[in-house]
């Protein structure tokens, strides 16, 4: 029952990020992108979080830590090149 | 044909090139002329064209090769399968008595195919110094370039900075929590060393590279490199020279958890020098 | 044939990926994206060497009795493959990234048919 649950979860999980990944690739602006990217990484860590139960693994819980962490990384960069990218040009005006 | 017309701007990343709008290959009319030798332009335009349409074919041809291909592959989590020989049995079952660790893959990466994993860290030195190579400002290139790279000279970012605080102890601790536990569970120095470099990149970030300089300044970064590779290579060369039939058993516990933390230690300063390279050109 | 695409799901799904970043690395004029394009080529590899260890029922190899009974654990050897494999991959893309820092600093852009157009016209 439990395993039927969380396995309904994971699919309803994939077909969400497919919605989100129709945002990445059309979205006219590039903060759009940033922003469906990030809730992949969300859904992701979710995911994997599912997974570690169903499989009954422990390690995964730390893969989810790790890629958690990665995606904050990697959205903060991304925005750190955005605000800069935007300095430069009210500088150059 | 609008359908080919989407697939040719998506193919052609969507923007619009200044130049010729020949080059971008869709189907134009070619005004009616007699045959005279294509120009320069037109026939770069042809060629793009044929590139184009021969690498959908191969792409077509590699997917219906490998998917034939795929279907007659040993069945997927069989037990008999070819990949589960005498290898794995000898692997799993003397790992503990000879390597001394409990983790199969450290002990097979660290003691059984070690050579390997120190060709791995050359290539990961090598990968530094090329990058180095490339990116150092020297005097004979220009250095505004790089003095306009924005993402060094960051400002104060009052969430970013509080919410660091927080984490990255937390982030610190884990990541030394695997590379020290590399040999009883998953983890080991190239995981450890990664979510180190992670955690000393998002430091840089947020509090900005002077921060990081504090600590992490260009000869802490080499003689980590150095040291990393060097206790590599002693061991192993003390390995070749004792007949490479086993390390001590007894000793081989230590050593693992030597080599994980040297190893470790090389791919945070990795990570974290890459990241340098690309935003500041030095360190 | 559903049923042999299920149980073969891994080895197809990374092939169809494998492709992708293949038609995706020569015909992107970006070098940016062509970067992207060989990784996810990378990861592909990689989902297809790891899977090939995998065991059906048996946990994963961290010795718990010392190795008396081997029956109980994955094939551990791909694993280390593809360890050797991540890391070759990090640093080529490394490499070209910087390679492609230079360019742009060089030529001002990184898309190639402007690359290329610029590169003729500073020969003549």
């Amino acid at each position: 029952m439990e395993k039927t649950i969380l396995t309904a979860v994971l699919v309803i999980f994939a077909a969400l990020m497919l919605c989100l990944m129709f945002r990445v690739l059309k979205g006219p602006r590039f903060t759009d992108r940033i922003v469906a990217v990030n809730a992949i990484n969300t859904m992701i860590t979710a995911s994997i979080c599912i997974l570690a139960r169903l499989h009954d693994a422990a390690y995964l819980l730390d893969v989810a830590l790790i890629y958690a962490l990665l995606g904050f990384t990697g959205t903060t960069l991304l925005m750190r090149l955005l605000s800069a990218d935007s300095k430069k040009e009210d500088t150059k005006k | 044909m609008k359908i080919f017309d989407f697939i040719t701007a998506w193919v052609d990343g969507g923007k619009s090139v200044p130049l010729d709008t020949s080059l971008s290959g869709v189907r134009e009319k070619k005004a009616a002329s007699p045959r005279r030798r294509l120009s320069d332009r037109e026939s770069f335009a042809e060629f793009m064209k044929l590139y184009k349409g021969c690498c959908i074919v191969i792409c077509v041809l590699m997917v219906v090769v490998l998917l034939i291909g795929a279907v007659t592959l040993p069945v997927f989590g069989d037990p008999g399968n070819p990949t589960n020989n005498e290898v794995v049995r000898r692997y799993v079952g003397s790992a503990e008595s000879e390597t001394g660790v409990e983790n199969v893959i450290a002990g097979m990466i660290l003691n059984y195919r070690g050579f390997d994993t120190f060709g791995e860290s050359c290539v990961l030195f090598l990968a530094v110094c090329c990058v180095m190579l490339l990116l150092w400002p020297t005097s004979d290139r220009i250095r505004d370039e790089q003095a306009e790279a924005p993402s060094a000279r960051a400002g104060h970012d009052a969430i970013l900075s509080c919410v660091c605080r927080l984490v990255l102890p937390c982030v610190l601790a884990f990541g030394v929590c695997i590379l020290f536990n590399g040999h009883i569970s998953p983890g080991g120095g190239f995981s450890g060393g990664s979510v180190l470099g992670a955690a000393l990149i998002l430091f840089a970030v947020a509090f900005g590279a002077e921060a990081v300089q504090r600590f992490f300044t260009r000869t802490v970064f080499n003689i980590v490199r150095i040291t990393g590779l060097m206790i590599y290579a002693v061991m192993f060369g003390v390995y070749i020279y004792q007949g490479a039939n086993g390390i001590r058993s007894d000793l081989a516990h230590y050593i693992v958890l030597v080599i994980d933390i040297a190893v470790g230690l090389v791919v945070m300063s990795t990570m974290y020098g890459f990241y340098s390279f690309y935003t500041k050109g030095d360190l | 044939m559903l049923d042999i695409i299920i149980d073969n799901r891994y080895p197809i799904t990374a092939m169809i990926l494998f492709v992708i970043g293949f038609g995706n690395m020569m015909l992107q004029p970006n070098l940016i994206k062509k970067v992207v394009a060989f990784n996810v080529m990378d990861a592909a590899t990689f989902l297809l060497l790891a899977s090939r260890g995998y065991i059906a029922g048996r946990a994963a190899a961290i010795l718990t009795d010392g190795g008396a009974n081997t029956d109980l654990y994955v094939n551990p050897i791909p694993a280390g493959l593809v360890l050797t494999g991540i890391v070759v991959s990090v640093s080529v893309s490394a490499f070209s990234l910087a390679l492609i820092q230079r360019i742009h600093g060089s030529y001002g852009t990184v898309d190639m048919r402007v690359l290329l157009a610029e590169m003729k016209k500073r020969e003549e």
